[in-house]
């Protein structure tokens, strides 16, 4: 018998797993943002 | 209850119905903030403009070593306290991490402050590089438990975060030095590194904060283990002193190792690469912007390559970045389109940055789950190597060039075709990984680290 316990009942709210995204997300989009500010370099006279 | 009893691994293991969404962001803090090593070159050429009361600078051989012993104690920090990270769990690692980070910024900026070159090694190089051993494998090992329907994904999220550290870091950098250069009498290199101290330290608590491991009989919602479809997928565990006598582990390290080494022979001199290999065509500032479109392939290759190897196994995976890998180096130089060289130089750094994060996936399918960060952290030692090897074979070869008064542009084909030999190697090797033999498989009754289930 399989007594193994799932987070069926995950009691987490949506908002504080967003917020723990948004947390590290929005560095790194600003960080990509200034790479591809670079990166368009190469593709202009 | 001791001030630092939150540290406690029995601390850290998550409530019932705690969501393992809420991990990944924990890991990705560390990565994020560790992978700021990447971006050390934005602070070469201000270290080169400072003079010492006599006037004396540091030279770029001198500057360049602060790197590579920062990388050298990353896979030495990680092989020494493998076990450690075992028995301490996540949390407490992580937080040690995050204090050698952060100290390391603040010793070298008074290394800086007076000068003192060895100041910045001892700061920068060993115990910020204690810090990134340390901060690397926890995260990953702590994923993999939590994910293991998808433990691709799970190295791939957490490992992505090395890749895109750099691109925080490097901005970040230029940017902090322009505003103390502007507007403040401190040294601008130094108010930096003490910001950047404060600020990653910080970033990181979050990490050691909202990071947990499932309690051992934890399982995700839905799943259950299917019986492999794949010798290659161990249902038992090894333990880390067992894996180090199998092949595979050796077999990995050379794979590992041989990756990375060709990588690094795109990473170390992408920039005057480009610039030589199409003379008059590409300018410094663009050759900036090759550089950064290499950053976006290696992040962007952590993530993709490693997820696509839950579906397609590791083995086929590695194999793909060694065949591949092959022909392309031996083709690169050869190209006479612009836009074709940069896609087959940034396909290739995808697939440099694929072996870091599907290694860790690929120990966990051969060795379980039970001692996977000691393993793993043993393994870095592969990556280490390949940061002295690879750059000592490209400036050798780059060195060699300019002493026989030959133009640069025409070392960069023999770099890629040694690069390209060296992937020939690492197909043979992946070619002879077999399962694991039933004889080191952790028997019912050894003692595996605690609160660490084996999934």
């Amino acid at each position: 018998m399989n007594t193994a316990i799932s987070d069926e009942k995950v009691t987490s709210s949506s908002l504080s797993v967003a917020l723990a995204w948004a947390v590290v997300v929005l560095p790194a989009a600003w960080g990509v943002y200034n790479t591809v500010l670079r990166a368009i370099n190469l593709f202009t006279k | 209850m001791s001030t630092f009893s939150f540290l406690d691994r029995e601390r850290t293991i998550a409530r019932p119905g705690y969501s393992r969404w809420l991990v990944p962001p924990a890991a990705l803090a560390i990565h994020l903030a560790i992978g700021q090593v990447y971006s050390f070159s934005v602070f070469v050429k201000p270290l080169l403009g400072l003079h010492d009361s006599a006037g004396a600078a540091w030279s770029q051989k001198e500057i360049g070593y602060i790197f590579s012993i920062a990388i050298a104690f990353l896979g030495i920090s990680a092989a020494l306290f493998s076990k450690w990270l075992e028995r301490a769990g996540p949390r407490k690692v992580l937080f040690v991490a995050a204090i050698c980070f952060g100290v390391g910024f603040i010793v070298s900026a008074i290394g800086v402050q007076i000068h003192s070159l060895a100041l910045v090694y001892l700061g920068y190089g060993a115990i910020g590089g204690i810090g990134l051993g340390l901060g690397y494998i926890s995260p990953v090992a702590t994923l993999l438990r939590w994910f293991p329907d998808r433990p691709g994904l799970a190295t791939g999220m957490a490992i992505m975060g090395f890749g895109g550290g750099a691109m925080i870091g490097s901005p970040l950098g230029t940017q902090l030095m322009g505003f103390f250069h502007t507007h403040s009498h401190y040294q601008p290199i130094a108010a930096t590194w003490v910001t950047m101290g404060v600020v990653y330290f910080l970033f990181m608590m979050f990490g050691v904060f909202m990071i947990r491991i499932p309690r051992p009989d934890w399982k995700p919602a839905g799943w259950t283990p299917k019986a492999s479809t794949s010798a290659l997928i161990s249902t038992h565990n090894v333990s880390a002193n067992s894996a180090m006598k199998t092949p595979q582990f050796w077999l990995l390290w050379v794979m590992l190792c041989l990756n990375t080494t060709a990588g690094i022979g795109i990473l170390e001199s992408a920039s005057p690469m480009i610039q030589n290999l199409f003379l008059g065509k590409v300018t410094a500032a663009a050759a900036g912007g090759f550089v950064g479109v290499l950053s976006l392939f290696n992040m962007g290759g952590r993530f993709i390559w490693s997820s696509m190897s839950d579906y397609v196994g590791r083995k086929t995976t590695f194999t793909l970045f060694f065949v591949l890998g092959t022909v392309l180096f031996y083709l690169l130089p050869g190209f006479s389109s612009i836009g074709l060289f940069v896609l087959t130089a940034g396909v290739l750094i995808s697939m440099y940055g694929g072996g870091f994060s599907t290694a860790p996936a690929f120990l966990k399918d051969l060795y379980g789950s039970a001692e996977v960060s000691a393993i793993y952290g043993r393994l870095l030692t592969a990556w280490s190597t390949a940061g002295i090897v690879g750059p000592l074979i490209v400036n050798g070869i780059l060195d060699h060039t300019v002493a026989s008064g030959q133009p640069l542009r025409s070392a960069y084909p023999l770099v890629l075709h040694i690069m390209a030999a060296l992937l020939l190697v690492g197909f043979l090797a992946s070619l002879l990984v077999r399962p694991v033999a039933e004889r080191f498989w952790m028997r019912e009754g050894d003692k595996v680290a605690p609160s660490y289930g084996a999934h």
